[in-house]
């Protein structure tokens, strides 16, 4: 409805934006396809940027799996990050239920919940090493989960909250009517309705867990722990680059995120085409 | 939609809660505990620990010195203020740029659902790659000798060594950070763009404006919140920055791409200072809290949520 | 709350849990000792990590650097096994985090690690924070091991600390210059060389003589072969690098009782800088200024460079990757104080007597006449006098060990006094700083003297 781009006037300007807009996503895919190029080169031709003459080869999966447990890690960073989006969206659907609802804490609960996102992460490791050395929970999947916590409740509650306060409250208040108790209207008629959002929510949560890297890193040292964004950043020995190693490892770490990514992003711009039109 | 009734035990259970307590306060408190607990606990411990001269392996046993670290490695450390100068320059060129090619693109896509179909998915796709892996795909694109951009720019005679030259190698990360994030302000923008309403527009136009005018007139004005919250996002978020400097410098060459968040993690986990790395990291998070006030203050928590 | 069950995942035994023998042999190709990390990574997976303090300890886990002799260790530890019945697992990992992960075990309640290889800047701040157990009593008692066989300088640079005995020496790095010996050899060079200055083609004994050639020999094959080929890479890579140069001119970061010095010797540190800057600037390969030894390895490998001050070991490996196109042979460095680095084998302190009993066994077993010979057979790098003397030892790689001797006991520890490693970081980083053309020499140095002193002095 709003075709009002003001750059977009004639035939010929389409015709530019077009391009503009194929030209920013080669350059946006370029890199992903030098890694897979990469990854699909024999270790030594890997350092050469101009070796255009080989035969694919899948040498570099091979070295990757054979120098670490691969698999081990990414069970890793799966189970993790799946932990700390269920946990997230329960507690935090929960909280942000209760704000949207009863406007509980009013604007100062709402900044409080954004506030650990102001924190650098590095910070909260600082502490949190020391802390939970001493308690005893340091090299440990729960830590891991607990770390991310600063994030991930944030963002539910960040996100969820909008979505309740949209929703219209009638339809709860028709289900207590008919007998239901808050909990269970909030659970059989207002979750089920609200499924792409807590879906959405819970792919940008999973995400973001998924990638995480700096608690990881940080807050373990034994190597059974390792998600796979640590081990990429094992690749970096003493100013060299394990280039084929690393190409597969990021393949196999970024492919994953890529393909949840890639419905979250049929969603999200549903939304908008959604919303367009609407005064 | 009826309500199916729950089997009886769940329904008890749930009467039960709600009768014990008020449900707002069953709903909300677990995830404040748990916040709490993985927020508050470790930064008060931060901010004990800097009062301290605990160091990893020289004094264990730590001693508390009071403001000591805050007097000498704040404001007095050349370390530290040049690393907060980096990181300053580092956010200001990375989120400018892409604010103004996140709008580009975002105007480009604005009325075009068959485009946006498209074209979205794909420039999405980097905002979801973790950033070590960003950090490394970009210092093996920019590493002298292995990387494919000095190798392309060499053949048409342009000779940069960008990760061993202090300016060059700022710029490489802030590349990286753009091609990462630049589909997020696209995305934000996009969706402030759609959700515009049609109204002033439609005056605008009877009145006889022009499209450019009509543009920055009408359009961007009401963008204004939006572009708010999008700039706050992404300058809180790029304050942040550390994956992509250790994969892609390590801080160098000599210091000149160390940000904040980078000598907190030499300082604290290499020099085995803690302390003196925890008092950076306090003050750091102030004043970013200090930020946040002011944006509470002025009534920009309403656009952010 | 709803995760519990989740959360307890145990270990997960996967299809990668390949048997032992499917193994990446050092390799001598410019990638073996990164490329055979994957063995080490591999090992710790493999096992379990060893127990509390039971009666008696049948798994020892050691921490190590992905690196030459920590690899050919790994290799033999079945012997140690079959002998004592005792799992060895490694657990390697890249420079940084072996430091990262050390400090944070001896310092934390109970180390994951049975026994550590810790590097000379490290020891200084275990033992003043007695995180190391010392063992000074067990090797007097043993007759596998002894203090007497080590090259006295290896084992002041690591071995104790404040008349201590903590840890026994494993590897050591000492820089030394590797010169082609083929292109010294070479009349054609040598000629013109002789016409340019006067004098022989020969390594250099001066550091005026060393940057005149190696500036020459760049210039004279147009960049083909880069006369001396260095390690830029900001931190105590760089440092290591400079510090042989400072040495050599009488400078020093500490004395031996502990005192700062090296603001006293700022000159010779700028004059070793003006070398440095200069060596980088018109002979070694453009991009150095941010190399660790992997680079200088392949570089010198290829035949591209004509000269390298190094750690010692790799020499083998660059001379390995050339094979039959050139020779490498270690000299004495220019201005003689070559920088004494090394390895060692120690034990921390926080663990259970029975874990500390079994990691000594497997210190004591590495050390013992026998197993040094052969790691140094299969790759290694001596350290003491009783192995450089032994002839099949000599003969398995001439050049380099006929004059390692002459060449450590000439040379200078790097400093092991706590701070050192934070002190050499950061002068490290001042001098990479003064090669990217940040600061001007004075401006680096001052600020290196001014980080060196905070470093270490507390």
């Amino acid at each position: 409805m709003s075709s009002d781009s003001p750059l977009i006037n004639s035939k010929k300007t389409e015709w530019i934006a077009d391009a503009i807009l194929v030209i920013a996503s080669a350059l946006t895919v370029f890199p992903f396809l030098w890694i897979v190029w990469t990854a699909l080169k024999p270790e030594e031709l890997a350092f050469r940027p101009g070796a255009t003459d080989f035969t694919p080869t899948l040498e570099s999966f091979q070295l990757m799996f054979g120098r670490d447990p691969a698999l081990l890690y990414l069970g890793n960073t799966f189970v993790v990050a799946g932990a700390t989006t269920i946990i997230a969206l329960v507690l935090g659907g929960g909280a942000a239920y209760a704000m949207a609802r009863f406007d509980i804490g009013g604007d100062r609960l709402k900044v409080a919940f954004l506030f650990p996102i102001m924190v650098p992460p590095i910070a909260f490791s600082l502490s949190m090493f020391l802390a939970f050395d001493r308690i005893g929970i340091l090299n440990s999947r729960i830590t891991i989960v607990l770390a991310y916590m600063t994030f991930a409740i944030p963002f539910a509650v960040w996100f969820l909250t909008s979505f309740f306060e949209e929703f219209p409250e009638e339809l709860e208040e028709a289900a207590m009517v008919d007998g239901d108790t808050r909990i269970e209207a909030l659970l059989y008629t207002v979750i089920p309705n609200l499924k792409p959002a807590f879906f959405a929510t819970g792919i940008l949560i999973f995400i973001y867990s998924w990638n995480n890297f700096v608690f990881p890193f940080l807050l373990t040292t034994e190597g059974d722990l390792r998600t796979m964004p640590v081990l990429v950043s094992t690749y970096v020995t003493s100013s060299d680059l394990l280039v084929s190693h690393m190409s597969a490892a990021i393949i196999i770490t970024v492919a994953p995120v890529l393909i949840l990514a890639y419905f979250l992003s049929k969603y999200l711009v549903a939304g908008i085409s959604a919303e367009s039109g609407i005064d | 939609m009826a309500t199916e009734q729950p089997q009886g035990r769940r329904q008890q259970t749930f009467r039960w809660i709600e009768e014990q307590l008020p449900v707002e306060w069953t709903l909300t408190v677990p995830a404040v505990v748990l916040l709490l607990a993985a927020t508050v606990l470790p930064l008060l411990a931060l901010v004990w620990i800097s009062l301290t001269d605990l160091n990893l392996v020289t004094s264990v046993n730590m001693n508390f010195i009071g403001l000591e670290n805050y007097r000498s490695n704040i404001f007095q450390s050349e370390r530290a203020r040049s690393a907060l100068l980096t990181t300053g320059i580092f956010i200001v060129s990375a989120v400018s740029i892409q604010l103004v090619l996140g709008f580009l693109l975002a105007l480009l896509l604005w009325g075009r659902p068959q485009r946006r179909r498209i074209f979205l998915p794909i420039l999405l796709m980097p905002m979801f790659v973790t950033w070590i892996a960003v950090g490394l795909m970009f210092r093996f694109m920019f590493q002298s000798g292995i990387g494919i951009v000095p190798h392309l720019l060499s053949q048409i005679g342009i000779n940069i060594a960008w990760l061993s030259n202090p300016t060059y190698a700022l710029a490489a990360i802030i590349i990286a950070d753009i091609w990462e994030w630049t589909s997020f302000m696209t995305i934000m923008l996009l969706a402030g763009l759609e959700g515009l309403p049609e109204a002033p527009h439609e005056a605008a136009r009877t009145d006889g404006a022009g499209r450019i005018e009509m543009f920055f007139d009408v359009t961007l004005p009401m963008m204004y919140p939006v572009i708010g919250v999008a700039v706050f996002v992404r300058l809180i978020e790029a304050s942040k920055v550390f994956p992509k400097v250790l994969a892609m410098t390590e801080g160098g060459p000599g210091s000149s791409t160390e940000t904040i968040s980078y000598i907190i993690y030499e300082i604290g986990f290499r020099d085995f200072g803690i302390a003196t790395a925890a008092s950076q990291a306090v003050t750091v998070t102030l004043m970013l809290l200090a930020l946040l006030y002011v944006v509470y203050r002025s009534g920009g928590m309403e656009d952010v949520f | 709350m709803v995760m519990s069950n989740r959360d307890r995942v145990d270990h997960v035994q996967t299809d990668n849990d390949v048997s032992a023998t499917d193994r990446y042999v050092t390799k001598p190709s410019r990638r073996s000792f990164l490329a055979a990390t994957g063995a080490a990574g591999f090992g710790g997976l493999t096992g379990c990590l060893g127990g509390g303090g039971s009666e008696s300890v049948d798994e020892i886990t050691v921490l190590a650097e992905g690196v030459a002799d920590n690899l050919v260790l790994q290799e033999m530890t079945d012997q140690f096994t079959e002998e004592y019945d005792i799992e060895v697992t490694f657990e390697t990992f890249g420079y940084n985090q072996v430091q990262e992960s050390a400090a944070t075990q001896v310092a934390s309640g109970t180390s994951d690690y049975d026994v550590m290889t810790i590097d000379t800047y490290w020891v200084g701040d275990f033992a003043r924070g007695e995180q190391l157990v010392p063992i000074g009593d067990r090797v007097s008692d043993s007759d596998m091991v002894s203090q007497d066989v080590y090259i006295d300088e290896v084992w002041d640079t690591v071995a104790t600390f404040e008349g201590t005995n903590y840890t026994l020496p494993f590897w050591q790095w000492t820089l030394g210059a590797g010169y082609r010996q083929d292109i010294l050899e070479d009349p054609e060079y040598q000629d013109a060389y002789e016409e340019e200055f006067g004098r022989e083609l020969a390594p250099a004994e001066t550091m005026e003589e060393y940057v005149e050639m190696s500036t020459w020999m760049t210039e004279y094959t147009d960049g083909e072969v880069n006369g001396s080929v260095l390690m830029g890479q900001r931190g105590t890579k760089a440092n290591d690098q400079w510090i042989g140069i400072f040495q050599g001119m009488g400078g020093t970061f500490i004395d031996e009782e502990g005192n700062v010095r090296y603001g006293e010797y700022r000159d010779e540190a700028i004059q070793a800088t003006e070398y440095f800057v200069e060596l980088f600037e018109n002979s070694a390969p453009s991009d150095s200024t941010s190399w660790g030894f992997p680079s200088v390895s392949e570089h010198m490998g290829a035949g591209d460079g004509f000269s390298a001050i190094n750690y010692n070991i790799f020499f083998r490996n660059m001379q390995d990757t050339l094979g039959d196109s050139g020779q490498i042979r270690q000299y004495d460095t220019p201005g003689g104080s070559p920088a004494v680095g090394s390895w060692s084998l120690g034990i921390p302190s926080n663990l259970p007597d029975a874990r500390i009993e079994a990691a000594w066994q497997f210190i004591e077993w590495t050390n013992a006449f026998e197993n040094r010979k052969q790691r140094i057979l299969n790759g290694g790098s001596p350290v003491c006098t009783d192995t450089l003397d032994d002839q099949e030892v000599i003969d398995s790689a001439p050049n380099l060990w006929s004059n390692l001797e002459d060449l450590v006991s000439g040379g200078k520890p790097i400093s092991k006094y706590p701070g050192s490693l934070e002190a050499n970081r950061a002068n490290g980083i001042e001098l990479s700083a003064i090669l990217s053309g940040s600061k001007s020499i004075e401006e680096g140095i001052d600020d290196g003297i001014a980080a060196v002193e905070e470093a270490m002095s507390s």
